[in-house]
């Protein structure tokens, strides 16, 4: 039994919009072409090569004997299937956007598949871990259909979905990865994250991914019968300035509030050593990151000082800025909030806490309503994510209908050619290579205070093996969990 | 019977003694500041560092418990005084002079005592949002109804009695018959009501505050501790317990006091 | 008759006069409702929209005619968007749970209470009195998450007989139930014991004593009947104190009842919710104490010449 703590909107793939719907859907039952490597880079899964034969051109050739959970065998048709009804507007589905630069797919045999696309968009392959679905049940364009049905060519099918919290699967024999060991899967969603805690404690459930927050896997690891995993996480939370706001313009100012601030102390304490201090936003490991940053200090004195020397001096109650900072109500992104406001009380910033209710919340952010917010990027995949953050053009804005996520208004015309720039490079090389142009700016400029990188945890009952914790917490590893063998 | 209630009634006494004194002294009498975190000892377990255990990010529960007996007296004593006192005047206004002016204030009256118990309170305060004068508001609006209504009928059986009719034949004024003659002999069982009433508002000022009501975030409130209490009833139920066990204390004494005094003052009620 | 009557005039003045009270409350408090919802930093847009959402541009009594009738209509959406969502379906879904909640533990309390009160009232001044009264005092002094806290450790954490959260399993509802049930169990017993105690003194069961008939049947056949109708009354005078009581404890076991979208109402500042669901909870509150006053005034012809039973009762 595997614990979630919200229950998946639908199983379709090409429908799916949270990470419980995505990892359900994409590493059980439907996986694509690609998937995501732990590294970012995508990986051949259901394809066996996978090659850019031209600028706009990428080809990708399925393993052969492939067979979808209803028996018929998968082939390109499938896929040109799977990714026209995706970008069909009747399914009305909400990843289409992701496909705009997708010209054209076209079947080249029965197992070859071409990619066409209308301009170089060196960070597409990504997108191509879509889940494969039949070309029959593709053209279900109802939508609960087949999102309450879905079949797929995953190490598990699907049984049964009576109510919202338990959804059952069984293992595929025909899996191209090999038979799982568990035969059946039950997913059940428990809201509340002490029930969560108390099934694995009590053994009725077997593993949770992700869904335990620290101060519960500390009671946790002190279970006999459970074993904690633990690794760094795909994601980066952040503390993001509104830089159209003339008290955080001064870059010192910005500078000194990240000095101020003992990340260490809460990495430490709040999270149980459970994350890693962050300089850039592309976490450890990933193939983009610039490891070469250095450490934002922890130096309240200095901070002091750049206030100064920005012209904010204490008046007479202590206090030389005022900054409003919100946050949402979960209580323990809040709790990690007070941190951070007694922390920068330190050095004379009055900080006054908000924190509000998640529609709120989040629409505060997209109008830039706000002069401090924290918030984490998860998951961070491919590195193309700072033309979403830090691109002008990402901006939003009545006009462009509030699209973009750069929700700090930040502008600076360099990053913004070096981030057009790597979109249109063909090899990786050079793409890592104007991506380490870019962070060393960032870290300058700091229109975020990357704050951390939350890890990966699952818990699992002892007596299982097999498993390996991605850094995206994604599911597929199930696939590989098998009882351990006992000692006879 | 005497005996039964004089031990209860001086338990009661001193316990609220004892809150008014952590509320009083708070500043002198707590190890840490009101707002001040320990990162190291979060949800530390009752020891020698936090004699009552910490909270999320460490603060001190028995400083956040010293703190918030002020918040609650202050409430409840407030909310009382500004309910019984509107109430009683209004009450004894409308029960003198009768006609149209009483049938209206019962109206009144009986459309804010339609609402449940609390649901008034609740709703006066989901305008507002937090606040400390918003909460007192919503308090007293709930309340005055019940003084409102005794002070009424108190005055009702009153004003027929022989010295109001003399006061009047002597020539005095409505006000002066009200202030002189009536409101002492209403005292008695206002106080009385009262002595239901504070528990009760300091019971129902938790709850509120448990519900994300109360005062200001950040105010150190016993039923604004207990919520955060509840999230870590697995790892630390410390930290909801002893504020609870606070509220329970103060209202249980309350409650003894209440019963002692309304003995003293009226030995013949139920 | 006839004072059945007023009581249901003045129950739908009331009525009326409450649902007046949520409908304009907003306006009725200095300053522009909008600002006083969403906060001074709210944009433009959100206020405009806000403003159409609660029809605050129109004059009051149209304002109260809209709510009203939309809400009737079931077509009221909450007041802010981008969720523009129905309300009544929710409150559909809702209502129900928090019925099954307040009814169980209604029944668990009787269970508990009248029992504990005849016994009580049987052995007035004895030890399982004192014990009882004392018990009583505790379980009125007790703020409910307390008990809800005390029952979670023991029962779902301690010894996992029980869910403690949420409505996904048949036995979920059993420890909010229970909690609900204790702090009315309190009051419940007491007023079993007085109701008892004025009945037990009656002549008519002295006189039952003196010509030889045994306690049991004098309690079963005659007292308990007469002492059953004030304690009755006062249990559906409770429900007032057994539905707010149950917002708390909706909280505590995230029991996802009207409760629970009140207070969600109020945290996402939706006005419009928070209003339709302390419409339903008055209106409900109302309806079940007027049908109370019927019972016990068609049961209890005595009870005809006496005084308004809610103030009487209730003045403890």
């Amino acid at each position: 039994m595997l614990l979630v703590e919200s229950s998946p909107e639908t199983l379709d793939r090409r429908l799916a919009v949270s990470a419980i719907a995505e990892n359900t859907s994409g590493n059980l039952i439907e996986p694509g072409l690609l998937r995501i490597g732990d590294d970012g880079r995508p990986v051949p899964d259901l394809a066996e090569s996978f090659r850019q034969i031209d600028p706009v051109t990428y080809e990708a050739v399925l393993r052969p004997g492939l067979q979808f959970h209803d028996g018929t065998t998968v082939s390109a048709e499938d896929v040109v299937a799977t990714y026209d009804t995706l970008r069909d507007p009747r399914l009305h589905s909400p990843l289409a956007s992701r496909f705009d630069e997708l010209s054209q797919v076209s079947a080249v045999d029965a197992r070859r598949v071409r990619f066409t696309l209308k301009q170089p968009a060196a960070e597409f392959p990504v997108n191509l871990n879509m889940g494969l679905v039949p070309a029959r049940g593709a053209a279900a364009v109802g939508q609960a259909e087949f999102g309450r049905h879905p079949v797929g060519a995953g190490p598990f099918r699907f049984v049964d979905w009576p109510d919202e919290e338990h959804l059952l699967l069984e293992a595929n024999p025909s899996y191209y990865g090999g038979r799982p060991a568990i035969g059946h899967l039950l997913v059940k969603t428990v809201r509340d994250e002490n029930t969560r805690a108390l099934e694995l404690m009590h053994g009725k459930a077997d593993i949770c991914l992700g869904a335990i927050s620290p101060p519960l896997l500390e009671i946790l690891s002190r279970s006999a019968n459970l074993e904690i995993l633990s690794t760094p996480g795909a994601n980066a939370a952040y503390l993001m300035f509104q830089l159209a706001d003339s008290k955080l313009r001064d870059a010192r100012v910005r500078r000194a509030i990240g000095e101020a601030v003992d990340r260490e102390a809460i990495v430490r304490y709040k999270f149980g050593g459970h994350a890693t201090l962050a300089t850039t936003l592309m976490p450890p490991g990933n193939w983009a990151r610039d490891d070469d940053l250095p450490q934002l200090p922890y130096d309240p004195i200095a901070a002091a000082a750049l206030l100064d020397a920005a012209g904010l001096k204490p008046d007479l109650q202590g206090i030389r800025l005022s900054l409003d900072y919100k946050t949402s109500t979960d209580r323990f992104r809040r709790s990690i909030g007070l941190v951070l406001v007694d922390q920068l009380a330190k050095v004379g910033i009055d900080v006054n806490l908000s924190s509000l209710e998640f529609g709120t919340f989040f629409s505060d952010i997209r109008k830039g309503n706000f002069e401090l917010a924290t918030l984490k990027w998860v998951p961070i995949i491919d590195p193309d994510l700072y033309t979403l953050t830090f691109a002008s053009s990402s901006i939003p804005t009545p006009d462009n209908n509030y699209n973009g996520a750069n929700r700090g208004h930040y502008v600076n015309p360099e990053v913004d050619f070096l981030l057009a720039q790597a979109r249109r490079v063909e090899s990786e090389a050079a793409r890592r290579q104007i991506y380490l142009a870019v962070q060393p700016i960032l870290a300058r400029d700091l229109p975020y205070v990357v704050l951390w990188y939350e890890d990966s945890t699952a818990v699992m009952r002892k007596g299982l093996t097999g498993f390996s914790l991605s850094p995206f917490g994604f599911f597929s590893s199930l696939a590989k969990v098998r009882p351990v063998e006992a000692d006879r | 019977m005497t005996r039964r209630w004089h031990w209860t009634g001086l338990l009661g006494a001193g316990v609220v003694l004892l809150v008014v004194a952590a509320g009083v002294f708070a500043p002198w009498l707590s190890p840490y500041g009101p707002r001040q975190l320990d990162l190291p000892h979060a949800f530390a377990a009752p020891g020698p560092g936090h004699l009552l255990g910490a909270g999320d990010n460490g603060v001190d529960l028995l400083t956040q418990v010293l703190y918030g007996a002020r918040v609650s007296l202050a409430v409840g004593v407030l909310a009382v005084l500004v309910a019984g006192t509107l109430g009683t005047v209004l009450g004894t206004a409308v029960g003198y002079l009768g006609g149209l002016a009483d049938e209206l204030a019962m109206r009144v009256v009986d459309i804010l005592l339609a609402f449940p118990g609390l649901l008034l309170a609740i709703f006066l305060t989901s305008v507002f949002g937090p606040s400390f004068v918003g909460l007192i508001f919503a308090l007293s609006a709930t309340g005055w109804g019940a003084y409102a209504r005794l002070a009424r009928a108190q005055t009702l059986s009153l004003r027929r009695r022989d010295f109001v009719t003399a006061a009047r034949a002597a020539g005095a004024g409505a006000p002066r018959i009200v202030l002189r003659h009536l409101l002492p002999n209403l005292l008695g069982p206002i106080l009385v009501q009262a002595t239901f009433g504070l528990p009760g508002t300091i019971l129902a000022e938790a709850s509120l505050s448990f519900l994300g009501l109360g005062a200001r975030p950040g105010t150190p409130e016993w039923g604004a501790l207990v919520d955060q209490g509840a999230a870590h009833l697995l790892d630390a139920p410390h930290v909801a317990l002893v504020p609870s066990a606070a509220i329970a204390l103060t209202v249980l004494g309350l409650n003894f006091l209440g019963e002692a005094v309304r003995d003293r003052l009226d030995p013949k009620g139920s | 008759m006839r004072r059945l009557c007023r009581k249901a005039l003045s129950t739908v003045l009331s009525a009326l006069g409450a649902t007046l009270l949520v409908t304009l409350f907003l306006n009725l408090v200095p300053g522009d409702p909008v600002e006083i919802l969403l906060g001074e930093q709210a944009q433009q847009v959100d206020r405009d929209e806000m403003r159409r959402a609660m029809w605050l541009d129109r004059s009051a009594p149209m304002q109260a005619w809209l709510f009203l009738s939309s809400l009737t209509r079931g077509e009221l959406r909450t007041s802010l968007p981008p969720f523009q969502t129905r309300v009544m379906p929710r409150i559909g879904k809702a209502a129900p749970r928090t019925a099954l909640l307040a009814g169980l533990a209604m029944l668990l309390a009787s269970l508990v209470s009248l029992p504990l009160g005849i016994v009580a009232a049987l052995r007035a001044g004895k030890p399982f009195d004192r014990l009882a009264m004392a018990l009583s005092v505790l379980g009125i002094s007790f703020p409910s998450f307390l008990v809800a806290h005390l029952l979670i450790l023991t029962f779902g954490i301690r010894l996992g007989w029980l869910p403690i959260s949420g409505d996904e399993q048949w036995l979920s509802v059993l420890l909010p139930a229970v909690t609900l049930a204790l702090g009315l169990s309190a009051l419940l017993s007491r007023v079993t014991r007085v109701s008892m105690l004025e009945v037990l003194g009656e002549d008519y069961v002295l006189a039952a004593r003196a010509r030889g008939l045994p306690m049991r049947s004098v309690v079963l056949r005659h007292a308990l009947r007469n002492a059953l109708l004030p304690i009755l009354t006062v249990a559906g005078l409770q429900l007032g104190a057994v539905l707010t009581g149950a917002i708390v404890v909706e909280k505590v076991f995230n029991w996802p009842g009207l409760g629970t979208l009140l207070l969600s109402g109020i945290e996402r500042r939706d006005y419009n919710t928070v209003r339709a669901c302390v419409l339903v909870f008055t209106l409900t509150y109302l309806a079940v104490n007027l049908a109370t006053d019927l019972a016990y005034t068609l049961a209890d012809p005595r009870a005809r010449r006496s005084g308004d039973v809610s103030r009487e009762v209730s003045s403890r």
